[in-house]
C-alpha cells in the first residue's frame, strides 16, 4: 500500500513569507551600517542605547535612553558631529541574552550610521559586547562584569568598575560609617549576586559583623518571616540589594512589624528612581527617604560646568522633578561623559567611523601634554578648531583608561534630600574597596 | 545585515526544532505542556556546563557544575539525552498519576519551581544572571557555517520526527489524543506512548536549547520564561495543531516574523512598551482567533488518502467467517443486492440456522462487587460467556449491567471477585494488555477518533503492529508496509460489511451518530476479538444500521468469537442472542433463552420495578 | 518558638487572601468546568483599579466592593463572551485551558500597556501591630483575616442552606441532569462566575493593600499559588482549596523563617506535587469523584 505523503504546500507559503521577510528588511534598513566616513561633513551620527527598555529592568533602559539624549543635545546645541545630527535609538536588549542577540544584531544590521553603542549592561554584556565588537562599533559599557576586567577587546571602553568592586564599596562604607553590626539582604535579581559576593567578602576582610544574610525571592507578596528574622538579629543598618518593588515591600513590612523602628538602609545608585523613593515616601516618610537612606554609586569628581551643562540639558529634555532627581546621580553622568568622549574624538578623528575614531577616545580622555581641559563639548569642539590638543574633564571627572579600557575611581555616597535632588554625604576611599577584596 | 540573516535564519532553524517537539506533544499526541520552556533551558543549559571549561570566574560571584571541556558535537548530543531523560522523567512522575488538564498546570510550576531552585542556588546553574561565555560549538557562531549545521540538525530532527508524527505511530498518537479511552479500549498502552511523546519532544527541545546556547555564548534565566512556552504554542496553534509542515510555518511567522518584524514599528515614545506589550497582546488575540475561526490553523492537519488501489495485491485475510471473496466484489462501494447478508436474519425465527452454537466458556466472572459510595451497583455477581454465541445481558435502568461489562473490560476495577480469560487471571490487568489478549469493548457513546479519517479509525485497531515496536520505529516504512498492506484490506473488507466505503476517507468526526456507532462496531471487529463486549451497540441507530450490525456480530460469533451485549432493544437481543442474563439491583436474577424469558414472572417484576 | 508562632501568624494572614481567591477559582472550576487561567490576571486588573480609587481617597472597604463588583462583572464577561462560546464550537477542556492562558496574557499585558510596566505602591496605614497567643499581626492583616473568615462562612452557608447552593452543586456534578431536573443551569453559570470574580476582586485587592508595592505581574504570580491550593485540595473543592491555601501560606512563611527563603516557594509546589503524588484528586477528593462541587 502507497498511503500519499501529506504534501508540503506549505514550503511555498514559507518561502513567501521569509521574502517578505526579507523585503521588510530591505524597506527599513539600508544596509550595513557603513559609515560613510569624516568626508561628508553633514553625516549623522546614530548612537545606540543597548539597554532593557521593557521587562522589570526597564528603568535601566529609561535612565540610560535619557543621558544620552542629554548628550545629544548638547552635541547638537553645538554643532553635531561635524555638521551632523546626534541621535540616540533605543536597542532593546529586554535583559533576555536571546531577545538581546537579535534585537543588537538587528541594530548593526538596519540602523544607519550606527557609530557608537552606549549601556551594554550586565545582564546581556556577554551576548551584546561581542556583537558590537565584531561590528568595529566603539562601545561605552556600565556592564559590571569582572570578567572584563582583563580584555583585549578594541573597541570596548567600560567607564565604571565591576560589580564586586561596588559591592566592596558598599562593606567600605559600613565600616568609614562606624557600623558594626549590619545585616546583609539581597533579591535573586541576575545584577545583585556579583555585588552581594564583593559585600560579603568586603564585610569579612574589613572586620564588620554581618549579623544575619538573606537572599529573598524578589517582587513577592509577603516578607514577614524575612523581616521577623532580620529584626531579631538587631543590625545596625541594613545593605539591601534588590529591584524598587522588593525594597519597598521588605521595608513596608519592616516598618509594620518592629513598631516603626527601621535602621537606615545602605543600597546602590541603581535604585535612585522617582518611583522608588516617592513608594517609599509614602510608606516610610520622608525623614526616612531623606536621611536614612544611603545611595552608594561610583564618580570620579564633580565638575560643576559640565554638571550644569548636564543638569540643563536635562530639563529641557524632561520634566522637572525626574531630571533632578532620578538622573543625575544614578551612573548616568558617566554615560554622558561618554558620549562627549566620543563625540569629541569623532572630531579629532574628523570621522564618525568607530575604527578610525576609536583610538581618539584615549587621546580625548588622558589629554597629555600641552593638552587644553574642556568641561563641555562645545569648548572642545573650540579648542580643536584652534588644533590643540584637548582632555575632557566632565561631571564626573576624566576617565583614567587602563590597558584593559577600564577605568578605576572612587565611591561616592548620596543621600536624598527634598528640593534640591540628592547630596554627596561621604566618599569611599579606594584604598578601603582594596582592602574589603583582600 | 549579513550577520542579522545569518541569525533570523540560525533562529527559525533553532525555533522549529523546539516547535516541532511541542507540535508532537501537544499537536499530535495532546499532551499540553506549558512547561516546555524547562526542557529547552535543560538542554542550553547541559550544553553549556559541558562546553565550558572547569570552574572559571564568571564575574558573577556565582558558579556552575560540571565544566567538562567537552567538545561541541559530545555536548550537543549531551544535551540531547539530559533532554530525553528529563522529559521522561517529567512524564513519568506526571504523566501517569495526574490528568491532563492538570499536567499542563503541573508543568508550569515545575517551570517556576526550577526558576526558583536556579535563582536560589547561584553556584549551580550561575543564578540569575546565568553563564556566560560559552563556545561555539565548533562550529564558528557568526558564519553561513552555523545555518549549515543547524539545517543539517534541522533535516535529521524531521527524519526521526516523520517517524513519530507520520505513519501507523502518528495515527496511533493522533487516536490517543482524539479520544484516549477509546484508544485503550484498542490496545494502545496510553501511559507508554505519552511518555515516549514526552522523551521525544524533551530531546528535540533539549537540541534547540543547546544549539541557541551555543549560537549566542550565553544563557540565564531570562530566557526561559513561561512567556517564551507561550510563543512556541502560539506558533503551533497558528501554523497549524498536529501539522509538522504547519508548524514550521507558524514558526516562521510568529517567533520571526513577528516578533522581529514589530520592532521594525515605529517607536512611541511616550509608551516605551508598546511594542513588547503590544506584541503580546498581538499574539493572545491572534490565537484566540485562531481557536475560534480557523482552530486548525494555517496549515490544517493533512490525513493520507488510502485507497485499494494502491494496495499491493496480497494474500487477503478473513475477518469473521464470510466469504472474502464477496467482499472483495464490493471494493468500491457497490454493493450487489443479492449478497446483502441482512436477508438471511430478518426475523427472529431464523436465528436458529446460526452454525455452530455455543462453544466452550471463555470468559468467566465470579463474585464480582462494585459499589459506589456504599451503594452496591453490582452485588456479588458471576458471568460467562461462551464462544461462538452472542450473550444477552438485560435489565432495568440501574441494574449494574454495564457496570459489570465495564469491570468485565477492565475500565472499572472491581472491589472485589474474579474476571478470567481462558483459564488466565485479568482481575488486575488494565484495559490495554486485555485488549492484546483478544478481550475487546466497546463503550456506550461512540466516540470516534474524530480528526481521524474513518478507515484510519480501523487501521489504529489493528492489533500487534509492527510498525509500532521499537524495531518499525528504527527500520521504518520497509518494515511494515506489509503489514499495512494488510490491515488495508482487512479494513475495506469492514467498510464494505457495513457499507460504509464510500465514507473511508472522510474525517471520522464528520460522520452521523448511526455512523459513528457502526465504525465503533468495526474498530472492535478490526481488532480481531476472542470476546467482545459491548455495551448498547444499538442505541439510537436505525433499523437498517441495527440490522448492518446485528448481522455482523452473528457472523463474528459463527467464527468462534464470543460476543456480550448489553443492550435495551430487547428485539434485537432476542434476534441475536443465545443465552440472555438478566441483572436487576446489582444481582443477576434470570438466565435463559429470550423466548423462555419473556414467560418469566421475575424478569417480568423486575422490569416493572425497574 | 515564638518565632514559629510569629510565622504560622504570617502564614494564615497570606493564607487567609490566597484562600480567597482560590476558592473562587475551585468554585468556577466546579462548576463550569474551566480552567480560567485569566482569573490572576482578573486579581491583577482588580488591584489596579483599587489602587486608582485608594489614591483617588475612597476608603479601602469602599474601594473593595466596588472593585468586587466591577470584577465579578468583567468575570461574567469573559464567561459569556470568551469561553461559553468556545464550547459552543466544542472546544477540549484542555483547548479551554490554552485558551484562558491567551486570554490571561492579553489582560496582562493590556494592564502593562495601561498602567505602565513599573511599580506602583500603596500609601496605606497598616494600622498598628497587634500581639496575641504569639501571633503578631497588623490590624489591616487582622481585618483581611476576619474578611476571608466571613467570606468563608457565607460561602458555606450558600451551598448548604440556599436553593441556589443547591442548584450550583447539582449543576457542579452534572449539568445535563441538572438540566433535567428544572435547573436554569444557565443562570447558575452566570451567577457563578459573577461571585467568584467578585471573590477575585476582593482577593486582589487585599492582596495588594498588604504587598504595598506590586506591578502587572502580581496576578500571573499569585496564580501559581492559588492554583497550587486548588489541586492541593482537589479541583472543585472549596473547603480544599481553603485548607490548600492556608497550608501554602503557613509552610512557605514557616521556610522563610527557618530555612533559605528563596526555598520558600520551593516546600509550598514541592508539598502541592508531593500530594498529587500520592493523592492524584487532592487531598479531599473521593475516589469517584473527577470534578464538581463537593460540599
Amino acid at each position: 500500500m502507497r498511503v500519499r505523503r501529506a504534501q508540503v504546500r506549505s514550503v511555498p507559503v514559507a518561502i513567501v513569507l521569509l521574502s517578505s521577510l526579507a523585503l521588510l528588511l530591505a524597506a527599513c534598513g539600508t544596509g550595513p551600517s557603513s559609515s560613510s566616513g569624516g568626508t561628508h561633513k553633514a553625516t549623522p551620527v546614530t548612537v545606540g542605547v543597548v539597554a532593557p527598555f521593557t521587562g522589570n529592568q526597564a528603568f535601566i533602559g529609561t535612565f540610560f535612553g535619557a543621558a544620552c539624549s542629554a548628550a545629544a543635545y548638547v552635541v547638537d546645541q553645538a554643532g553635531g558631529v561635524l555638521g551632523g545630527k546626534m541621535t540616540c535609538a533605543h536597542v532593546d536588549n529586554t535583559g533576555d541574552p536571546a531577545d538581546a542577540e537579535p534585537n543588537v544584531a538587528r541594530a548593526i544590521a538596519t540602523l544607519s550610521n550606527f557609530d557608537l553603542a552606549v549601556g551594554l549592561d550586565s545582564a546581556t554584556a556577554a551576548v551584546t559586547v561581542p556583537l558590537v565588537e565584531n561590528a568595529h562599533i566603539p562601545l561605552v559599557t556600565l556592564n559590571g562584569l569582572s570578567q572584563y576586567d582583563n580584555n583585549t577587546n578594541q573597541y570596548f571602553w567600560r567607564v565604571e568598575p565591576d560589580d564586586t568592586n561596588q559591592g566592596a564599596a558598599l562593606a567600605a562604607y559600613t565600616l568609614q560609617r562606624g557600623l558594626h553590626n549590619v545585616a546583609v539582604v539581597f533579591a535573586n535579581l541576575g545584577s545583585s549576586e556579583s555585588e552581594v559576593s564583593g559585600t560579603i567578602t568586603g564585610l569579612k576582610n574589613l572586620g564588620v559583623h554581618t549579623t544575619i544574610t538573606l537572599n529573598i525571592p524578589s517582587d513577592a507578596t509577603s516578607y514577614a518571616s524575612e523581616v521577623t528574622r532580620v529584626i531579631s538579629s538587631h543590625p545596625q543598618a541594613i545593605i539591601m540589594d534588590g529591584d524598587p518593588q522588593t525594597e519597598t515591600t521588605f521595608f513596608t513590612q519592616y516598618k509594620q512589624l518592629s513598631n516603626g523602628h527601621v535602621p537606615p538602609l545602605i543600597t546602590t545608585t541603581d535604585l535612585l528612581s522617582t518611583s522608588f523613593t516617592s513608594a517609599m515616601t509614602k510608606n516610610l516618610g520622608a525623614s526616612f527617604v531623606q536621611h536614612d537612606i544611603a545611595f552608594l554609586g561610583y564618580y570620579f569628581s564633580n565638575n560643576a560646568t559640565a554638571m550644569s551643562q548636564y543638569k540643563n540639558a536635562l530639563e529641557k529634555l524632561l520634566p522637572k522633578k525626574e531630571a533632578e532627581t532620578d538622573l543625575t546621580l544614578s551612573g548616568l553622568p558617566t554615560e554622558y561623559d561618554g558620549i562627549i568622549v566620543a563625540a569629541l574624538a569623532m572630531t579629532m578623528a574628523h570621522s564618525t567611523n568607530g575604527p578610525t575614531y576609536n583610538a581618539d577616545i584615549l587621546k580625548v580622555s588622558e589629554g597629555g601634554p600641552g593638552a587644553v581641559v574642556v568641561h563641555t563639548y562645545a569648548a572642545g569642539l573650540a579648542a580643536l578648531k584652534a588644533g590643540k590638543s584637548i582632555q575632557y574633564v566632565g561631571v564626573d571627572g576624566a576617565f583614567h583608561f587602563n590597558a584593559s579600557h577600564n577605568v578605576s575611581g572612587q565611591f561616592q555616597v548620596f543621600d536624598q534630600t527634598s528640593s534640591s535632588g540628592s547630596s554627596t554625604i561621604a566618599t569611599v576611599t579606594p584604598a578601603l574597596v582594596t582592602q574589603a577584596l583582600g | 545585515m549579513r550577520y542579522y540573516v545569518i541569525l533570523l535564519t540560525v533562529y527559525l532553524g533553532i525555533d522549529t526544532i523546539a516547535a516541532w517537539g511541542l507540535n508532537l506533544e501537544y499537536g499530535v499526541a495532546g499532551v499540553a505542556n506549558l512547561g516546555y520552556i524547562l526542557l529547552i533551558a535543560a538542554g542550553g543549559y547541559t550544553y553549556a556546563v559541558l562546553r565550558l571549561p572547569h570552574a572559571v570566574n564568571l564575574g558573577t560571584g556565582a558558579s556552575y557544575i560540571g565544566g567538562l571541556s567537552w567538545p561541541g558535537w559530545a555536548s550537543i548530543l549531551g544535551a540531547l539525552v539530559i533532554g530525553a531523560l528529563l522529559g521522561g522523567l517529567l512524564g513519568l512522575v506526571a504523566v501517569r498519576r495526574i490528568r491532563l488538564d492538570y499536567f499542563a498546570l503541573v508543568m508550569f510550576g515545575f517551570e517556576i519551581l526550577a526558576w526558583t531552585l536556579v535563582g536560589a542556588f547561584p553556584n549551580f546553574l550561575g543564578g540569575q544572571q546565568g553563564l556566560f561565555f560559552i563556545s561555539d560549538p565548533g562550529v564558528s557562531n557568526a558564519s553561513w557555517d552555523y545555518v549549515i549545521l543547524v539545517a543539517v540538525v534541522c533535516v535529521v530532527v524531521w527524519l526521526v520526527l516523520r517517524r513519530f508524527s507520520g505513519g501507523p505511530v502518528g495515527r496511533t498518537l493522533r487516536a490517543i489524543r482524539d479520544a484516549p479511552a477509546a484508544a485503550a479500549g484498542l490496545g494502545k498502552n496510553l501511559f507508554a506512548w505519552r511518555i515516549v511523546v514526552q522523551v521525544v519532544g524533551g530531546a528535540m527541545a533539549a537540541v534547540s536549547g543547546a544549539l541557541l546556547v551555543g549560537f549566542i555564548g550565553a544563557w540565564s534565566p531570562p530566557a526561559w520564561t513561561s512567556l517564551e512556552t507561550l510563543l512556541f504554542l502560539t506558533a503551533v496553534i497558528v501554523g497549524g495543531l498536529g501539522s509538522d509542515a504547519g508548524t514550521f510555518v507558524g514558526t516562521a511567522v510568529v517567533p520571526v516574523l513577528i516578533v522581529q518584524g514589530v520592532q521594525f514599528l515605529p517607536a512611541v515614545s511616550s509608551i516605551p512598551q508598546l511594542s513588547s506589550d503590544g506584541t503580546m497582546m498581538l499574539f493572545s488575540l491572534a490565537t484566540l482567533g485562531f481557536l475560534f475561526w480557523r482552530s486548525q490553523g494555517i496549515v490544517p492537519e493533512r490525513r493520507p488518502k488510502v485507497s485499494l488501489a494502491n494496495v499491493a495485491p496480497i494474500q487477503r485475510t478473513r475477518i469473521g467467517s464470510s466469504a472474502p471473496s464477496e467482499y472483495h466484489e464490493r471494493v468500491n462501494g457497490v454493493v450487489s443486492p443479492n449478497s446483502s447478508p441482512n436477508s438471511e436474519f430478518d426475523t427472529f425465527e431464523q436465528l436458529p440456522r446460526r452454525r455452530g452454537g455455543a462453544g466452550p466458556v471463555i470468559l468467566r466472572a465470579e463474585h464480582v462487587i462494585v459499589s459506589y459510595g456504599g451503594v452496591k451497583a453490582v452485588a456479588d455477581v458471576g458471568f460467562e460467556a461462551a464462544e461462538g454465541e452472542v450473550t444477552g445481558l438485560i435489565g432495568p435502568n440501574g441494574a449494574g449491567k454495564s457496570t459489570l461489562l465495564r469491570v468485565l473490560r477492565g475500565t472499572q476495577p472491581p472491589d472485589s471477585g474474579r474476571v478470567e480469560l481462558a483459564g488466565t487471571d485479568l482481575t488486575r490487568v488494565p484495559v490495554h494488555r486485555r485488549v492484546r489478549q483478544g478481550l475487546v469493548g466497546t463503550s456506550q457513546l461512540a466516540e470516534p477518533f474524530a480528526r481521524l479519517t474513518v478507515i484510519e479509525n480501523l487501521l489504529v485497531a489493528a492489533q500487534d503492529q509492527r510498525a509500532e515496536t521499537l524495531r518499525g520505529l528504527v527500520a521504518g516504512r520497509p518494515s511494515w508496509r506489509r503489514e499495512e498492506s494488510e490491515f488495508v484490506t482487512r479494513a475495506h473488507e469492514l467498510l464494505d460489511r457495513f457499507r460504509l466505503a464510500g465514507k473511508a476517507n472522510d474525517r471520522a468526526g464528520t460522520l452521523s451518530g448511526g455512523e459513528r456507532k457502526m465504525l465503533d462496531v468495526m474498530r472492535a471487529f478490526m481488532a480481531r476479538p476472542r470476546v467482545l463486549l459491548m455495551d448498547e451497540p444499538m442505541a439510537g441507530v436505525t433499523p437498517a444500521i441495527c440490522d448492518r450490525i446485528e448481522t455482523a456480530l452473528l457472523e463474528l460469533a459463527d467464527t468462534g468469537v464470543a460476543i456480550v451485549v448489553v443492550e435495551h432493544d430487547l428485539a434485537s437481543i432476542g434476534r441475536i442472542c443465545g443465552r440472555v442474563v438478566v441483572m436487576a439491583v446489582g444481582k443477576v436474577i434470570e438466565t435463559g433463552r429470550m423466548s423462555e424469558l419473556r414467560a418469566s414472572e421475575a424478569v417480568q417484576q423486575a422490569y416493572l420495578n425497574g | 518558638m515564638s518565632g514559629l508562632m510569629e510565622a504560622i501568624g504570617f502564614g494564615l494572614a497570606s493564607g487567609a487572601v490566597l484562600s480567597i481567591g482560590s476558592v473562587g477559582l475551585t468554585v468556577q472550576f466546579g462548576v463550569s468546568g474551566v480552567f480560567n487561567l485569566a482569573y490572576g490576571s482578573l486579581l491583577t486588573v482588580s488591584a489596579f483599579i483599587g489602587y486608582w480609587l485608594v489614591e483617588q481617597g475612597l476608603n479601602l472597604w469602599v474601594a473593595m466592593v466596588v472593585v468586587s463588583v466591577a470584577t465579578g462583572v468583567l468575570s461574567l464577561m469573559l464567561n459569556r463572551g470568551i469561553y461559553v462560546p468556545l464550547q459552543r464550537r466544542g472546544a477540549s477542556p484542555l483547548t479551554l485551558i490554552v485558551a484562558t492562558l491567551y486570554v490571561a496574557t492579553f489582560i496582562q499585558y493590556l494592564v502593562a500597556l495601561i498602567a505602565g510596566d513599573q511599580q506602583v505602591s500603596f500609601a496605606l496605614q497598616a494600622g498598628s501591630e497587634r500581639s496575641f497567643i504569639g501571633f503578631r499581626l497588623t490590624t489591616l492583616q487582622i481585618e483581611f483575616i476576619a474578611l476571608a473568615v466571613a467570606l468563608m462562612l457565607a460561602f458555606h452557608l450558600l451551598l448548604t442552606a440556599t436553593k441556589l447552593g443547591r442548584a450550583l452543586r447539582a449543576t457542579a456534578g452534572n449539568r445535563t441532569l441538572a438540566r433535567a431536573c428544572g435547573i436554569r443551569t444557565a443562570r447558575v453559570v452566570d451567577f457563578t462566575w459573577l461571585v467568584t470574580g467578585m471573590m477575585c476582586g476582593a482577593a486582589g485587592l487585599a492582596l495588594a493593600a498588604t504587598t504595598v508595592a506590586f506591578d502587572f505581574n502580581l496576578g500571573s504570580l499569585f496564580l501559581f499559588y492559588m492554583v497550587a491550593a486548588l489541586l492541593l485540595g482537589g479541583a472543585g473543592h472549596p473547603y480544599g482549596a481553603m485548607l490548600g491555601a492556608i497550608v501554602i501560606g503557613v509552610s512557605s512563611q514557616v521556610a522563610a523563617f527557618y530555612g533559605n527563603p528563596q526555598l520558600s516557594d520551593v516546600v509550598a509546589f514541592g508539598i502541592m506535587v508531593v500530594i498529587l503524588l500520592v493523592r492524584p484528586r487532592g487531598i479531599f477528593s473521593h475516589s469517584g469523584a473527577t470534578s464538581g462541587l463537593e460540599a
